[in-house]
């Protein structure tokens, strides 16, 4: 027992010298780092502490696919102070200071209080003015060297311009103060457009202060590198500028959001998003903001939240939304592409029951019977839910599915919606399918929605987006190409060619007449969509998807307005006039040939100025109206060749359609002969002429369709040979 | 039933060990000092409250050991033990981690979370003691068995965390106190021989690499400086430029920078605060001041003529050598990172009441101890 005793006291003994040398070890080591190499890490640590400056590097161009720029990076100068060297040089004479800080505030228009506090901040390190302009940076300099000041320093830094301003805004995204992508292609490429900061290190001592005659070393910055994108400036800007009018003229409640795209190999032509900001002064207050709406200004969190809910939010990528009858032409390519029906299957419209509900057609009275080829035209609602029991809920999804609409497009741009956002029925039933094939009760995005009409107009084949072409380096070196990406083949070619046709027939024929452009074959579908506010508010979104030329489609587009606040409000009335003239715009601007149909040729009325023919002999006033394709009326005794023209109507340069009728007078007419205005309404182009022509008038046409409004009330006298402007327009569309 | 001798001195405060209680007051007041300069830095006053009020507990838990007769913990100990096991099966059901190693060893109480592998360590000790003892003075049966299952029950539980820091202060601790106990030398070198060709043909066969990969990454960044994996070698090159320019006198108390700049700075990291701050000179103060400790610990357990207790403070002391070689350590960039905290000074509830329920048994054992008849 004794000696177990002793054994553990030895033992204690060994452990108590064991642990000692082990901590006098460590106290070796600590001493070696403090004492030895203390000064050494003291510099370390201070250097750390930020007083190398860092330059920053360029900022990668941002250019559109025919490179002009959309957003560029221009030199500017920085303005920064290392206070505690600056004090400590100033030691001496400290009533320069107050002289430096007041020229200095002067030349860089700040107060001359804010300028003397940054210079003598008990910190190392301080910004006394970012992102000045160049001239201003080289003020500063003269001044410093002129003034022999200390420590102050004018180092090159970058600020980025829009110079289109509001501009593609949404995908273009804006930067923040230190030059970082906050939104948009500038956050989603953010790493890329950076390039690499540089850096001026210079030496200083453990007081932080620098050290006499050291050299600066100079480590040059990487600027970042360049983007192409597949927008086109001009596109985007016609886009913009429908949407904007669109805006005013519907009243849009919720904004508007548009996408270009061209189906062969799904890049994004534009992307437009109203309303807008501009990306050089992001955080100013949005001119839609009324006085009910707080604004706090100096970009607080509760603006800057506000901002991101309204003016920055990319509503072409990011609001899902029912699509409603858009929709009909998946379900009408799934079932073609099934043989389930052919153009001419025959259907009956007419109210359908299921499940305890009534499904009606949104015609009154419905269409009655009509071939499958009519029920897309008329947009008929029973058709389809026919067709869709016809093919099935598996098919019906699987196609769904196929055509993009269950999964991210994958498209560069942060913020595209989740798939838990589509909302698509979890477990469908046969009455979830009869509303969804005719777009009601899922929601999809815009997006993949300009996406499935792409795959429709190619030939098939669903496409990825692109909306980055290319990457290059500062010299235009090719760094990466993102070339078209097939993602599946979702319908064949012959599927494909039909419904071209089909919907083809929806514009030119059916609910989509308001988009017709003579010359160019558009063809298209329109939608008005369901809310959460239809039934409260009775508002609706209405669209209207379509690619033109059909035959050989460069573009595709959809244009979606949000909640107008104006009657009517559906696709066919409110979104297809937008898209139609739209498409009008891009098509001359890519220089696709019009290719005029016979009717087309009928129904032209070649604009021509009248010319003047007055004091003329009548030989010579038949001779140049012949010329200019117009008819002559004479009135008056003598109608001899030699006879001279006193008075003519219409009025020289006045415009008319070609073949129009001009009355010459051979006497100098008291007044002009009196006719009665007809009543045109509601006849169509040809018919409405006709009756002018044979009132003596003379007709301009404004419109497609059907008369709706004529200049003059039917009874009232005007002058024979009057140009009357007759308004005509499509009115049955869903 | 377990034989308990009681000790028969009426007055014991007289030989309470009043050294001792005020050099754990010192370092506490110091930890408190260090840990009041980071909270002003890190406007975080809450942790210089917390911290405090961790010690308040402890002292209170320092009272109410005192007031039991340490030789009672033979008995006390096992529902304790238990206890602590079953807080480690819920903390691997319901556990919260804090940090990047992936490992759950904390649960959450509201406003406080605990750590129970802290404690423990405690149990651990009260536990391996008593079977020593036992094995020693040859009663009951299955001993070694015995011995061997209760010290592997909490080390599984605390590897499933996975925590293999605290693992390896277990394994310090077991060693130590078998060391004590009398072990033969020639067990100490067959064992340690087996340790050392274990690690041999794992390093050789390539079973390491069944490890976790965190842990690689340790190991990877201990002997391969320049690469950095996980930001240690950032973290541990911080720490030691900071201990380094507080030079002989330090910055001064507030005026350091290792607060803001070193990660971890009020917990793991403390040290490089208190050197930086206090320099050399503070740095040495610290030390001597756990030298100090362990020196009485030892000299507290080579006057306690009953081995359990002696035992105990010889595992207890083990525990805080072991946290503050390791602690210190890895701040200086001797040994790899793990989330050892520095016993009394580093901020952390759990750490600073389980180490005061430490110091308070060997209190207890100071004032119980039982006076040989012979002496």
């Amino acid at each position: 027992m004794a000696s177990n005793i002793i054994k553990v006291k030895k033992r204690s003994f060994v452990l108590l010298i064991i642990y000692s040398i082990i901590i006098v070890a460590l106290v070796f080591r600590i001493g070696y780092y403090q004492i030895v190499k203390g000064e050494e890490y003291s510099k370390k640590a201070y250097l750390n502490q930020t007083l190398n400056r860092v330059i920053n590097p360029k900022r990668g161009t941002i250019y559109d696919r025919n490179g002009k720029v959309l957003a560029i990076s221009a030199s500017v100068d920085t303005i920064s102070v290392n206070p505690q060297d600056f004090r400590d040089k100033m030691k001496d004479t400290p009533e320069k200071i107050d002289k430096i800080a007041a020229d200095l505030a002067q030349i860089l228009d700040m107060d001359a209080e804010t300028v003397k506090e940054r210079m003598t901040a008990r910190v190392i390190w301080s910004y006394i003015k970012r992102k000045v302009d160049k001239e201003v940076g080289n003020k500063v300099r003269e001044y410093l060297i002129e003034n022999n000041v200390p420590s102050i320093y004018v180092d090159e830094d970058s600020k980025r311009f829009f110079p289109n301003g509001t501009l593609a805004s949404h995908v273009l995204g804006f930067t923040g103060v230190d030059d970082q992508g906050l939104n948009g292609i500038e956050k989603y490429f953010d790493q890329v457009l950076t390039g690499e900061p540089g850096m001026i290190m210079s030496e200083f001592d453990a007081g932080g202060r620098q050290v006499k005659y050291s050299p600066e070393t100079y480590v040059e910055p990487v600027d970042g590198y360049d983007l192409y994108l597949t927008i086109d400036e001009t596109i985007q800007y016609f886009t913009e500028k429908a949407l904007d009018k669109a805006m005013l003229d519907y009243n849009l409640k919720r904004g508007a959001a548009a996408i270009v795209m061209k189906p062969s190999t799904g890049e994004i032509l534009a992307m437009a998003s109203k309303p807008d900001y501009d990306p050089n002064n992001p955080y100013a207050k949005p001119d839609f903001l009324g006085g009910d709406i707080e604004w706090k200004g100096q970009a607080s969190t509760e603006d800057v939240e506000l901002l991101f809910q309204t003016v920055f939010r990319n509503k072409a990528l990011m609001d899902t939304y029912e699509p409603g009858s858009t929709f009909k032409a998946i379900t009408a390519a799934a079932a073609l592409e099934e043989g389930v029906v052919t153009p001419e299957t025959d259907f009956v419209c007419t109210t359908i029951h299921m499940a305890g509900h009534n499904i009606n057609c949104w015609k009154h009275g419905g269409h009655g019977a009509e071939t499958f080829r009519l029920g897309v035209y008329n947009s008929c609602n029973p058709v389809f839910v026919k067709t869709g029991l016809a093919l099935g809920i598996n098919k019906f999804y699987q196609y769904a599915r196929n055509f993009g609409f269950m999964e991210k497009t994958g498209i560069t741009l942060n913020g595209e919606p989740e798939d838990k956002d589509y909302q698509w029925h979890q477990k469908p039933q046969e009455i979830d399918l009869a509303v969804s094939s005719f777009g009601q009760r899922f929601t999809i995005s815009p997006l993949q929605l300009v996406r499935a009409y792409c795959a429709i107009a190619n030939g098939g084949n669903l496409m990825k987006p692109i909306l980055v072409k290319q990457i290059s380096g500062s010299n235009g070196n090719v760094i990466e190409k993102f070339e078209p990406q097939v993602v599946r083949k979702v319908i064949s070619q012959q599927t494909s060619d039909t419904l071209r046709n089909i919907l083809e027939g929806v514009v030119s024929d059916g609910t989509g007449k308001n988009a017709y452009i003579s010359g160019y074959r558009v063809a298209g579908k329109t939608g008005t969509s369901e809310t959460k506010e239809t039934d409260t508010e009775g508002r609706y979104i209405a669209s209207f998807a379509a690619f033109a030329p059909a035959d050989k489609p460069e573009i595709a587009l959809l244009v979606i307005l949000d909640h107008p606040q104006v009657y009517p409000h559906t696709g066919g009335m409110i979104a297809a006039p937008v898209v139609g003239k739209l498409i009008e715009e891009i098509l001359d601007y890519l220089k696709v040939e019009r290719e005029y149909t016979e009717l087309d040729k009928e129904l032209m009325l070649k604009e021509m100025y009248v010319p003047e023919v007055r004091n003329m002999t009548l030989k010579d006033a038949k001779a140049k109206l012949q010329n200019y394709e117009l008819k002559y009326h004479i009135e008056g005794e003598n109608k001899d060749d030699s006879a001279i023209v006193m008075e003519q109507t219409p009025k020289p340069n006045s415009s008319v359609p070609s073949g129009s009728t001009v009355i010459l007078y051979t006497y100098r007419p008291e007044e002009e002969l009196a006719v009665a205005m007809p009543n045109v309404l509601n006849k169509s182009i040809s018919e409405a002429a006709e009756t002018l022509r044979s009132a003596g008038l003379n007709i301009k046409v404004e419109g497609m369709g059907y008369a709706h409004r004529q200049e003059f009330e039917p009874g009232q006298e005007l002058y024979k040979g009057q140009v009357v402007t007759i308004w005509f327009e499509h009115t049955e569309t869903d | 039933m377990l034989h308990v001798e009681k000790s028969q001195s009426i007055n014991k405060l007289k030989h309470f060990d009043w050294i001792l209680l005020i050099i754990v007051l010192a370092l506490n007041a110091f930890g408190m000092f260090i840990i009041r300069s980071v909270s002003v830095q890190l406007e975080s006053p809450g942790i210089f409250i917390k911290q405090g009020v961790g010690i308040a507990l402890g002292m209170i838990c320092i009272v109410v050991l005192c007031l039991i007769d340490y030789k009672d913990l033979r008995i006390l100990g096992f529902p304790a033990y238990w206890v602590i096991i079953i807080l480690l099966v819920l903390v691997l059901r319901y556990g919260i981690g804090e940090d990047e190693t992936g490992s759950k060893a904390w649960l959450d109480l509201g406003p406080i979370t605990f750590q129970p592998s802290e404690l423990c360590k405690v149990t651990f000790v009260l536990i391996i003691a008593l079977y020593l003892e036992r094995i020693v003075i040859k009663t009951g049966k299955f001993n070694y068995i015995k011995l061997l299952f209760f010290a592997a029950l909490p080390v599984f539980l605390i590897f499933q965390q996975p925590d293999y820091g605290t693992v390896l202060v277990y394994g310090f601790i077991f060693i130590c106190m078998v060391f004590f106990a009398g072990l033969p030398y020639k067990y100490i070198f067959i064992g340690a021989g087996a340790c050392a060709s274990g690690v041999f043909i794992v390093y050789i066969t390539g079973l390491y690499q069944l490890l976790p990969k965190y842990m690689l990454n340790r190991f990877y960044s201990y002997f391969n400086k320049d690469v950095d994996p996980l930001g240690i070698n950032f973290q541990v090159s911080r720490a030691i430029q900071h201990i380094g320019s507080g030079q002989l006198w330090g910055r001064g108390w507030g005026n350091g920078w290792a607060a803001e700049r070193v990660p971890f700075a009020h917990t793991d990291f403390i040290f490089s605060v208190v050197a930086e701050e206090l320099g050399f000179f503070g740095a040495s103060i610290l030390i001597l001041l756990f030298l100090a400790f362990f020196a009485r610990c030892i000299y507290i357990a080579w006057h306690t003529r009953e081995r359990y207790g002696a035992f105990i403070v010889m595992g207890l002391t083990a525990m805080f050598l072991a946290h503050f070689i390791e602690n210190v350590g890895m701040n200086i960039g001797l040994l790899p990172v793990t989330g050892i905290p520095l016993p009394f000074i580093s901020y952390g509830a759990s750490s600073v009441v389980s180490n005061l329920i430490a110091a308070g048994i060997i209190l207890s054992i100071s004032m119980h101890k039982e006076r040989l008849m012979f002496e």
